[in-house]
């Protein structure tokens, strides 16, 4: 039983129990509501520098399984929880999340007063935050003097280009900070993956002569993602089927001339309903943005919207007037969360396949 | 256009039939009212809240097919209500349905396939194989070859049961395939069809509820879900409950959660519906075994967890009206029902057991669980871990019962803690905890229980921190990890051999005080408007006092053998009359399902345990001017009055005396008692089939000559006198003046219509006008709403429940009743 403390850039400081990596971490702080999907959460890499508070009390009794990895490694600095459970390891439950945090250096934080925290944090905004051994002066002269990199999709971008393989059509996926959980998707529909580095040019996107392409989510500012990102979505969006996700939702927007800013308050969790603006179904999908597509940008764009959070208004997909190109904001992968929205990637292959069908370019 | 709506009500509280249909009822008249139509109620239970409005039509007849379909002719009835009279009004509705055709009234939201669903398990499964969603594998077999062939496709192990049986049904599981040929034989023998139905056996899967709702527009929300800590082979009213579901994997929940989805759509249920799953722990593949179209524990359970408005919303929806066009005013100011409950707390539903009630009184009974139902009444426990929740709902259970005192857990030799492990009985908790202490791994015993490990990981942390207070008396931190955990005041004072008086100063003096935290259903994520509590031992507090003049009313607690839902009732009249009086109220109870809960009811609530400790912490935080108590919780009014508080009792005698000793039936004399004269209302008799009212007895030279027996106290209230009609054998004496018991009180006030509890109140807030005494200098020319009725004790089949085939003292186990006019 060791004590630790979660301190805040606002002075805030939290005793609570060490479980997980005994390193100091920096990160900010963002709250979670899911109830589920801890796993899929802390290796999803859009929580890359990032200290993920969990407001379900118990964490960590379904254990850690291959299959709810969205990520090789946990992109999380921290995980702060009420409870963390212990499990047995049998069965699929091969590891308990403490001993992954340790094998990962994830320092995990628990009894922390959540909820409080929660409340806090809903009215602050988004923290820098700290998990240290003494909340001394110190820690946070060190917490406020830390700078949290902007280039995080440059950390985390596959450095080279990898074929993901299969027997159907042929898509590109650009990872920007890509989780499995896309991949996973079009496997289901054998597309012949290629996933290129955020930074791929129009050259190297053309010469594999993709069916499809995906901007994938990732983590941070799209305001920050280079230039070259946006020349390929304008770039191919006009004959090649586009499909942006999360992050690259937010890189879509801008491509055709909407805006992006940061939200006062982060959201991550599946419980808003969102509303498909056509159909006009509602359907709930996990969330986990700190930025949105202007509402009022979008009207001289060549976009309209397609999803809506009920919420807050938020716009949560687009679509191009002319072009085979559309994107949402939050997973339609799920994992974790709801899984009524992996329908887009069915939308998304037939696209593909049509142009498929179609031939030439 | 106006409707004119039928209710079904539930008719008698039963097993597995609390006060949650009333509480939902209740809630239904408001909003349909609210929309212009008209109510009509048929119902029959004598303690129901709902039937004791005045503005609606209430008919107390027998819930019969006949008699509803009297009503639906005289009464023009257009639409139905059957999804808050337990499974009494599905079945109801459907026989309508059926023989009324294209004449019947709708049943609103319900179509005839889903509630055929819920009572015939055959069915269900004929028509969730239509819906392509996996159910447990079931054929009919009227050999032995044609049994062997469906094992080949099934797997052992199986079910055999004959169809139609002769005498009593049966139930064969066959684990072993040499097993099989004799099995069948048996089965085939008993059958008078000579045919057998194979299920596969489904034994030791996880049981999983989801409650999802749905609108016309097909938009879906999931409430939320609730775990069974027990597997399947105990009935889920028995098990230990858990909420939200803690041991499923993300993609586990979510492909329950699409498939109870698929259930509400493939039924096309407008409103709730509760989806029981069964699901394999090896293969995390699942089955569906029931569909409940109506409101009952699960979903009074998740009402009072999340904090979201179920009752009023979902009925909106079966009224015509779209999830997004219903506003809920708990969670900030202009969120509608669209939003999925998220929980930032653990809620755990605990069993009540009365077989010690039983056994104490000489009726012999069979503490073993299995799938039958047996327990009586329910409590919860909230907290922030689980540890926190399952020690609250312990504690709310109350257990008194010396069969579970630590003394004959030591006595228990190993061969009997095996035995118990293996066949559960009503101490299942404390076995499980005895068996850790001596030594059982957690997974051996997760593997023996079929109980998640995690679940007994959270108990050897309990056993631990026992250990750690009793080793460590008068320790500051030991008492922090205590409270944080949830050990009460009163449990430490046990450890420590101390008084709960001085645990309590102690933890005063060091700042460890209680912090109250609100039910919402965002998780702390929207600012909410939440006016019910849960208490924690963490860093913020959320709960500040109410206001300067407030009343504490303590609810009656889970229900037990007797009359738990006329004291449900009698509490919610004293709620309801101390807000008519204009007083803010403050509500403490723990049975999800008491009539207490209902969001019409109190200012404010706290879903709490109701010992001393957790009471004096509330009042601490709220200092009412009155703390209104009932009667029967005579150690927890002692202690208050100890602490200095102003307890108001409201008095009750729990039984009504045994008739069936010597069989006799007795005269009562109902009284109202204001603090200094006592008035008398009227007379009946009583007996061990139950109680007659009658106006008409009285006349006027016996209502002079009725003696008005002197009180010595200075409480109002409502009393009674006994008169036997012969002496007995015993020493009970021919005439006693008592507390009125509950169920006469409930009873009283349907026959008479003056609800006299409410009348009680005012006297004893001193707020008495001219009106209420000129109305009880007049009470002899009261005119009965019902000159005489009669109230049966209702007879719950405790020979099925808790094999017990003797005649049981009525007036002090019945658990419901029914009435009707003579």
């Amino acid at each position: 039983m060791t004590t630790r403390y979660l301190i805040l850039q606002d002075g805030t400081v939290y005793a609570g129990e060490a479980f997980g990596a005994p390193a100091t971490t920096f990160g900010e702080l963002v709250f979670n509501t899911a109830m589920t999907g801890y796993q899929e959460i802390i290796t999803n890499p859009i929580y890359y520098n990032q200290i993920i508070m969990f407001t379900t009390p118990t964490i960590g009794a379904a254990g850690i399984n291959h299959y709810a990895d969205e990520s090789i490694v946990p992109s999380v600095k921290g995980v702060v929880v009420r409870e963390i459970a212990e499990i047995s390891t049998n069965r699929l439950r091969t590891l308990s999340l403490n001993d992954y945090l340790k094998r990962h250096n994830v320092p995990g934080i628990s009894q922390i007063d959540t909820r409080a925290l929660t409340r806090h944090l809903r009215e602050t905004g988004i923290q820098k935050a700290s998990i240290v051994d003494q909340p001394d002066d110190h820690a946070f002269d060190q917490l406020r003097a830390m700078v949290l990199t902007n280039q995080q999709v440059a950390q985390l971008s596959t450095p080279k280009a990898y074929a993901n393989p299969g027997r159907g059509a042929n898509v590109v996926v650009v990872d920007f900070g890509l989780k499995s959980g896309i991949l996973r998707m079009l496997s289901d529909f054998d597309a012949n993956v290629t996933v290129l580095p955020y930074s791929a040019t129009l050259d190297e996107v053309a010469n594999l002569d993709p069916d499809g392409i995906v901007i994938s989510s990732g983590p941070g500012d799209p305001n920050q993602v280079p230039e070259t990102a946006l020349e390929i979505i304008r770039e191919f969006e006009q004959r090649i089927p586009l499909f942006g996700i999360g992050l690259g939702h937010e890189l879509f927007a801008i491509a055709n001339g909407a805006k992006v800013t940061e939200l006062a308050s982060a959201h991550h969790g599946m419980n808003h309903p969102i509303r498909e603006q056509i159909t006009n179904d509602i359907i709930f999908a996990t969330q986990g943005q700190a930025y949105s597509v202007d509402n009022t940008s979008i009207k001289d764009t060549p976009l309209f919207v397609t999803h809506i959070d009920i919420t807050d208004n938020q716009i949560q997909g687009l679509r191009h007037r002319d072009y085979p190109a559309f994107s949402v904001q939050f997973f339609p992968d799920a994992a974790p969360g709801p899984l009524e929205e992996t329908q887009a990637f069915a939308e998304f292959m037939e696209m593909v396949m049509a142009r498929r069908g179609g031939g030439v370019i | 256009m106006t409707e004119r709506v039928l209710i079904i009500g539930g008719s008698a509280n039963d097993f597995g039939r609390e006060t949650e249909g009333d509480v939902a009822t209740f809630q239904v008249v408001d909003v349909i009212k609210k929309y212009g139509h008209e109510v009509v109620i048929v119902d029959d239970n004598p303690y129901a809240f709902t039937t004791s409005r005045h503005d609606i039509q209430v008919i107390e007849k027998a819930l019969t097919i006949d008699n509803l379909m009297a009503v639906i002719a005289k009464e023009h009835i257009t639409a139905m209500v059957t999804s808050v009279g337990g499974s009494t009004a599905t079945r109801l509705g459907a026989d309508i349905l059926k023989l009324m055709g294209n004449g019947a009234p709708k049943v609103l939201g319900l179509s005839l396939p889903v509630m055929q669903a819920t009572q015939n398990t055959k069915y269900l499964h004929e028509r969730l194989q239509q819906l392509d969603i996996p159910t447990v594998q079931s054929r009919l077999a009227s050999d032995v070859s044609e049994a062997f062939d469906a094992v080949r496709d099934f797997d052992l192990p199986v079910v055999i049961r004959p169809i139609a049986p002769m005498g009593q049904t049966l139930r064969l599981q066959v684990t072993d395939i040499d097993d099989l040929e004799e099995a069948v034989e048996t089965a085939l023998n008993r059958s008078i069809t000579h045919q057998v139905n194979i299920d596969k056996s489904i034994r030791g899967h996880q049981e999983i509820s989801m409650l999802v709702i749905r609108d016309k527009r097909d938009t879906t929300v999931l409430i939320g879900g609730v775990e069974d800590m027990d597997p399947v082979g105990i009935h889920s009213a028995d098990s230990i409950a858990i909420t939200p579901i803690q041991t499923l994997p993300d993609p586990v929940y979510q492909k329950l959660r699409s498939a109870a989805f698929k259930v509400i759509r493939g039924f096309d249920v407008i409103g709730l519906l509760e989806v029981r799953f069964a699901v394999d722990p090896k293969s995390d593949d699942y089955v569906i075994t029931r569909v409940t179209p109506y409101f009952d524990r699960t979903a009074a359970l998740l009402v009072a967890a999340t904090g979201y408005p179920l009752i009023p919303v979902v009925t909106r929806l079966i009224l015509g009206e779209t999830l997004e066009s219903v506003k809920t005013p708990v969670i900030g100011a202009n969120h509608t029902a669209l939003l999925e409950p998220t929980m930032d707390h653990i809620v755990i539903r605990f069993p009540i057991f009365s077989f010690g009630d039983f056994e104490s009184n000489g009726v012999k009974t069979e503490h073993r669980l299995n799938t039958v139902q047996k327990s009586v009444g329910t409590t919860m426990g909230v907290g922030r871990s689980v540890e926190e929740a399952l020690e609250k709902a312990i504690r709310a259970a109350h257990f008194n019962n010396r069969n579970f005192s630590p003394t004959v857990m030591n006595a228990l030799t190993d061969n009997e803690i095996i035995e118990q492990l293996i066949h559960p009985r009503d101490n299942r908790i404390f076995v499980l905890l005895e068996a850790l202490r001596r030594g059982y791994t957690v997974d051996e015993l997760a593997e023996m229980t079929k109980i998640n490990a995690f679940y007994f990981y959270k108990l050897r942390q309990i056993n631990k921190l026992e250990e750690t207070v009793k080793n460590n008396p008068w320790q500051v931190d030991v008492v922090k990890l205590a409270k944080y955990y949830g050990l009460s005041d009163g449990l430490i004072a046990r450890l420590w051999h101390a008084k709960y008086e001085e645990v309590r100063r102690y933890r005063w003096d060091n700042g460890i005080l209680p912090t109250y935290k609100a039910f919402e259903p965002s998780a702390g994520e929207f600012e909410e408007a939440a006016n019910q509590y849960y208490s924690t031992f963490e860093s913020e507090n959320e709960s500040t006092r109410l206001g300067k003049y407030t009343a504490l009313v303590i609810g009656a607690g889970g229900f037990r053998l007797g009359d738990g839902a006329a004291a449900s009732y009698v509490m919610a009249m004293v709620a309801a009359e101390l807000q008519a009086q204009g007083i803010q109220t403050v509500l403490m109870n723990n049975s999800p399902t008491d009539l207490m809960f209902m969001p019409q009811l109190g200012n404010k609530k706290y879903y709490e345990p109701l010992e001393i400790s957790d009471v004096m912490n509330v009042i601490e935080i709220e200092q009412p001017m009155q703390v209104f108590v009932p009667g029967n919780r005579i150690k927890l009014i002692n202690s208050l009055r100890q602490n200095g508080i102003d307890v108001q009792v409201i008095a009750k005698e729990k039984y009504l005396p045994s008739s069936i000793v010597d069989d006799a039936s007795r005269t009562i004399v109902n009284y109202f008692y204001d603090g200094q004269t006592i008035y008398l209302i009227g007379m009946g008799s009583q007996s061990n089939d139950g109680i007659i009212l009658d106006q008409s007895v009285m006349t006027e030279a016996l209502w002079d000559k009725i003696p008005r027996p002197q009180m010595s106290s200075e409480t109002p209230g409502l009393y009674q006198m006994l008169i036997k009609h012969q002496p007995s054998h015993n020493d009970e004496p021919l005439m006693v003046v008592r507390p009125m018991p509950f169920t006469m009180v409930a009873f009283l006030d349907k026959v008479t219509g003056i609800d006299w509890m409410r009348l009680v109140i005012r006297y004893m807030l001193n707020r008495q006008t001219h009106v209420e005494q000129q109305f009880l200098a007049q009470l002899k020319s009261l005119q009965w709403r019902i000159p005489k009725a009669q109230l049966i004790y209702w007879h719950a089949d405790f020979e099925e429940h808790m094999e017990i085939d003797q005649m049981l003292d009525n007036g002090r186990y019945a658990i419901g009743a029914t009435y009707h006019l003579i």
